[in-house]
């Protein structure tokens, strides 16, 4: 026989009750005042009739209904009336999510970890569901729930142990928030044939060292479900001294390739040591140069220059002096730019600053990208474009004489792009030759004031970045003189004809005439201005809209550069290939990848180190970094976790278990057998007799009422 | 009682009776012939009768009754144990209220009424003159809230004994509800100072039948003190404690030619006063006459 709640059988004192009633002695509870107490007595105090017990029965039958109430609250049951287990009456759903980012590689951590999932394992009972996650860079399913139904239920733990030591830490980034919000998803939605006792038992043992670079952000914004509990099982070096490189990009850096690149060191909070060395190298090889003192205190970050050696070529930079290494080398590509090579065919000088090319010039060599190379060739100059030395753009400001202007057009063929301006005194039979365009007139517009462009179309892919209603105001540009142009319809072109003899009107003067032209001719581009962005025809070269507007032009056209750092399992934007050949990835390890000519991205840098993208023309390479993040390794504190809304466990001990385990085998015994039932009826019963003796009672007093009453 | 107003009260109560029934103690110059005396020397020539001397060529000296020097000190208990009472007025409320009427009283008659109000110890004292505007100071005094912790009797009287040099009346009204054993003695001083002392007792009848039926707490009201008391058991002890201290005060006042009074609040006051001045006149006279034997003024 057990109570489940054997605090309510303190309602037994209440038993006591009557008797205490009974057996008080009754003093007056009246007060007289009276004038003077002079010729009083005290009297002594009287006993009572009432202090009597006068009807034991009733008293008894009061009793056994209050004892009963007392016991059917205490919830009694019968410890030897089932052969309820533990083992079949409960069951957790525990979901492992064990941590392998670049911070776990720190010496001592890992074998930890799997320490620590070891003895979660082994707590393992046979009616507990498991899953076991890794969570760097993203969830991967190391063993499945589902997969317990097909092995012995005792041999579920030895199986998932096995297949979490294939696994190793890798150099991806933490970001536990978002595998917390998985894992809870998971665990919240997940049901099987078993209903549990207990919804708390659905639990996430999350293993990890919860570094301050593991990201919470995903926790913010979620609703943590009630009935999921996360345990935290940290980890930690025994060391903790750690500190990393990071290449600054210098936005003002006008020289590629600088000698004293910028470099930030970071150290983490918790770290011991202030003091460290960086120097550079190139593969294996060390560079026979004095390595460059770092001094950083714990928490803090120092950006200082680190000169490279200016005999050697280097591609990584290395720091020592901490006690983790996997995040100590920096790795960096060639930054050399691409150039970006224009010709201009103009009489202007560079110097000039009313002519056009001066306002161009300054405008292609801002791109950020590129190194441009602007050449103006004399007038009398034969123009060659091998293949290697083609230029990315030309651009026309003076009418060409008629041999250039052959020239030009097997330059358009060949995949060029031009862009012709139609200055002062333009004639059309060069444009026409250029475009071969029938019955195209070219003279100059009558303008009075200023006209201004309308009709811009956003849609096209020139215009596509001002198309935002914040850039696209042309209103405030204001052109004094332009070239008329009208290019009449063919007779087999469907009416109504927007696009003359194949070519497009990109944008209109306000007059209607057409501002901007555009003409795909084969692989080729040529766009032809009605007027000059100089400020003698226009406000257009002053304006905030050229610069854009050129370099939009130079990116349309040409291919982009390929950027050369990433950070791990960043997508790596591949440059768009000139063969159609295959070309081959050159991982860090050596592994060989074949990606297709046309696969735009490559998704697969999960290690630092220098790629070498292969190609029919040359090799391109471009180096992935260990993510700073992964870098602050002080411990987070595991109370921040529930400053998002995150309900934290609170570690078990084996007797508070078995304690548990025993209360839920009684709370089970006690909800079969119901106990409290029988006897709630019987105090009942026992209340209506003891109410039928004594109205029976009472009525035989008032019928002799000279008898004493109960 | 009805009336809160208690000068209202008192004449009305003195309206309820006669007036002058009372001699005045001194013989003076009225309009009331007493005797002739014969003139020795010393007398005032201003009191011989001319007339008289005319007629029979001798000196007499005219004497008169005295009616307006009555001089009446009222001391009235205001202790803590006046203010209980089992009817719809307190012991206190009768007693000033006889107070009230008695110098409402002799204010008519052109007496002086004076007023010594206690309770542990003398709280107002008003000596007895007869000017506009006394009366109503006398009953502004007697008006004054009840208190004291216990009823003194020797220190008033002491103190009145001490303060009214010349013979007058003294009226005591009080429940006398305290230890007597200096009552006697007190009283007696009095007395041989000459004057005339009246004792008003006034007592609610549950004092007198000790008429409670149910156990209870007793509270003193002036102490505080409490004592559980069964009246089925103490009534009969507590009669007979009362009559025997009655009976003290009884046997000193009449040893000392004391006039002793018992009003029981429940009677009607203008009954009781009724009551004593026809007992008062009954005896007044030879009272008068053996006080005005023992000289003038």
């Amino acid at each position: 026989m057990g109570l489940l709640t054997p605090l309510y059988i303190a309602g037994l004192a209440a038993l006591s009750l009557p008797l205490v009633f009974h057996l008080i002695r009754r003093t007056p509870r009246g007060r007289e005042s009276f004038g003077s107490l002079m010729f009083l007595a005290p009297s002594p105090p009287r006993i009572t009739r009432r202090s009597r017990l006068d009807n034991v029965v009733l008293f008894l039958l009061r009793a056994a209904a209050l004892t009963l109430v007392a016991v059917a609250f205490a919830r009694p049951f019968f410890r030897d009336t089932s052969a309820l287990d533990v083992e079949t009456a409960t069951g957790r759903r525990i979901l492992l999510v064990i941590d392998d980012s670049a911070s776990m590689r720190r010496h001592g951590i890992w074998p930890a970890a799997l320490d620590e999932a070891e003895n979660v394992l082994h707590q393992l009972r046979p009616n507990d569901r498991l899953a076991v996650f890794a969570c760097a860079g993203s969830m991967r399913c190391v063993w499945a729930f589902d997969e317990q139904r097909q092995l012995p239920a005792t041999s579920t733990a030895a199986a998932a142990l096995r297949r979490l030591r294939t696994i190793r830490p890798g150099w991806s980034t933490s970001d536990i928030g978002g595998a917390l919000v998985q894992a809870s998803d998971m665990l919240d939605a997940f049901t099987d044939e078993r209903p549990t006792t207990d919804d708390a038992d659905r639990q996430i043992v999350l293993i990890s060292d919860l570094q301050e670079g593991a990201s919470l952000d995903a926790l913010q914004s979620y609703q943590w479900p009630g009935r999921v509990r996360l345990h935290v099982h940290r980890v930690g070096p025994t060391k903790t001294t750690n500190a990393a490189p990071q290449l600054l990009v210098d936005p003002d850096q006008s020289e590629p390739g600088r000698a004293s690149p910028r470099v930030r060191v970071v150290n983490a909070s918790d770290s011991a040591a202030e003091q460290f060395q960086l120097r550079w190298a190139h593969g294996d090889l060390p560079i026979d140069a004095e390595p460059i003192d770092a001094c950083v205190p714990p928490g803090e970050s120092v950006v200082l220059s680190v000169p490279r050696p200016a005999a050697a070529a280097v591609d990584r930079l290395i720091l020592t002096g901490d006690d983790h290494s996997f995040d100590n080398t920096y790795y960096v590509a060639a930054d050399e730019k691409e150039p970006l090579r224009v010709t201009y065919l103009g009489a202007d000088a560079a110097d000039d600053r009313s002519g056009p090319r001066y306002f161009l010039e300054l405008a292609v060599a801002s791109h950020p990208d590129r190194a441009t190379h602007l050449h103006a060739p004399a007038a009398d100059q034969r123009l060659s474009f091998p293949n290697e030395q083609r230029p990315h753009l030309v651009v026309v400001t003076d009418a060409p004489p008629t041999d250039r202007v052959g020239e030009l057009r097997q330059y358009l063929r060949n995949g060029g792009t031009v862009l012709y301006v139609l200055g002062r005194g333009a004639t059309a039979e060069p444009v026409s030759q250029l475009m071969q365009c029938q019955g195209l007139e070219i003279e100059e517009a009558a303008v009075e004031g200023y006209v201004l462009w309308s009709e811009i179309r956003f849609a096209h892919p020139l215009f596509e970045v001002f198309s935002h209603p914040h850039f696209n105001d042309f209103t405030g540009i204001h052109f004094w003189h332009y070239r008329s142009v009208s290019i009449p319809p063919t007779d087999d072109s469907p009416p109504p004809n927007d696009d003359p003899q194949g070519v497009q009107v990109l944008a209109r003067f306000d007059n209607g005439d057409p501002a901007l032209l555009h003409q795909s001719v084969d692989a080729g581009n040529l766009y032809m201005l009605a007027s000059g962005w100089h400020p003698a025809d226009s406000q257009l070269a002053r304006s905030s809209k050229f610069v854009p507007l050129v370099l939009n032009l130079v990116d349309l056209h040409v291919p982009r550069p390929m950027k050369n750092q990433y950070r791990v399992d960043e997508p790596v934007t591949l440059q768009a290939s000139n063969s159609h050949a295959a070309r081959t990835l050159v991982k860090p390890d050596g592994t060989r990848i074949n990606v297709p000519a046309d696969q735009p991205v490559f998704r697969d840098a999960d290690q630092p180190g220098l790629y070498r993208l292969t190609d029919a023309d040359a090799d391109t390479w471009f180096a992935v970094n260990v993510s700073a993040a992964e870098s602050r390794t002080a411990p987070l504190a595991a109370e921040d976790l529930e400053q998002y809304g995150v309900r934290l466990g609170s570690p078990v001990t084996a007797e508070a278990e078995a304690e548990r385990q025993r209360r839920l085998v009684e709370t089970e015994l006690e909800n079969r057998q119901k106990l409290w039932r029988p006897l709630i009826a019987l105090a009942v019963a026992i209340l209506l007799g003891e109410t039928w003796l004594a109205g029976r009672l009472s009525r035989k007093q008032r019928e002799t009422p000279n008898a004493g009453s109960n | 009682m009805r009336i809160k107003n208690l000068q209202w009260r008192a004449r009305v109560v003195v309206e309820g009776f006669c007036s002058g029934l009372h001699r005045s103690p001194y013989h003076g110059f009225s309009v009331e012939f007493s005797e002739y005396r014969a003139y020795v020397a010393g007398d005032d020539p201003r009191f011989l009768d001319w007339r008289l001397y005319a007629r029979t060529d001798r000196c007499y000296i005219k004497r008169f009754e005295d009616e307006t020097n009555l001089r009446c000190h009222l001391v009235v208990d205001l202790s803590r144990s006046m203010g209980y009472g089992s009817l719809a007025h307190s012991k206190a409320e009768y007693a000033r209220t006889t107070a009230a009427t008695l110098a409402y009283y002799l204010a008519r008659q052109r007496d002086c009424v004076g007023l010594v109000t206690f309770d542990e110890q003398v709280t107002d004292y008003l000596p007895a003159r007869f000017r506009p505007g006394h009366l109503h100071r006398l009953i502004m005094a007697l008006e004054r809230a009840l208190g004291g912790k216990k009823t003194d009797l020797t220190t008033p009287i002491e103190q009145v004994a001490r303060t009214v040099t010349k013979r007058g009346l003294i009226v005591l009204i009080s429940d006398l509800l305290a230890p007597i054993d200096t009552l006697r003695r007190n009283l007696g001083y009095l007395r041989s100072r000459g004057h005339e002392v009246v004792v008003m007792r006034v007592l609610d009848p549950a004092e007198v039948a000790f008429s409670f039926d149910r156990a209870a707490y007793f509270e003193d009201m002036e102490s505080g003190r409490l004592v559980y008391v069964d009246p089925r058991d103490a009534r009969e002890q507590y009669l007979s404690r009362f009559a025997e201290h009655e009976q003290e005060i009884q046997a000193a006042c009449s040893a000392l030619a004391i006039d002793y009074f018992r009003f029981s609040t429940d009677r009607p006051l203008e009954m009781a006063l009724l009551d004593y001045l026809s007992a008062r006149t009954r005896r007044g006279r030879r009272t008068v006459r053996r006080g005005g034997a023992q000289g003038g003024r």
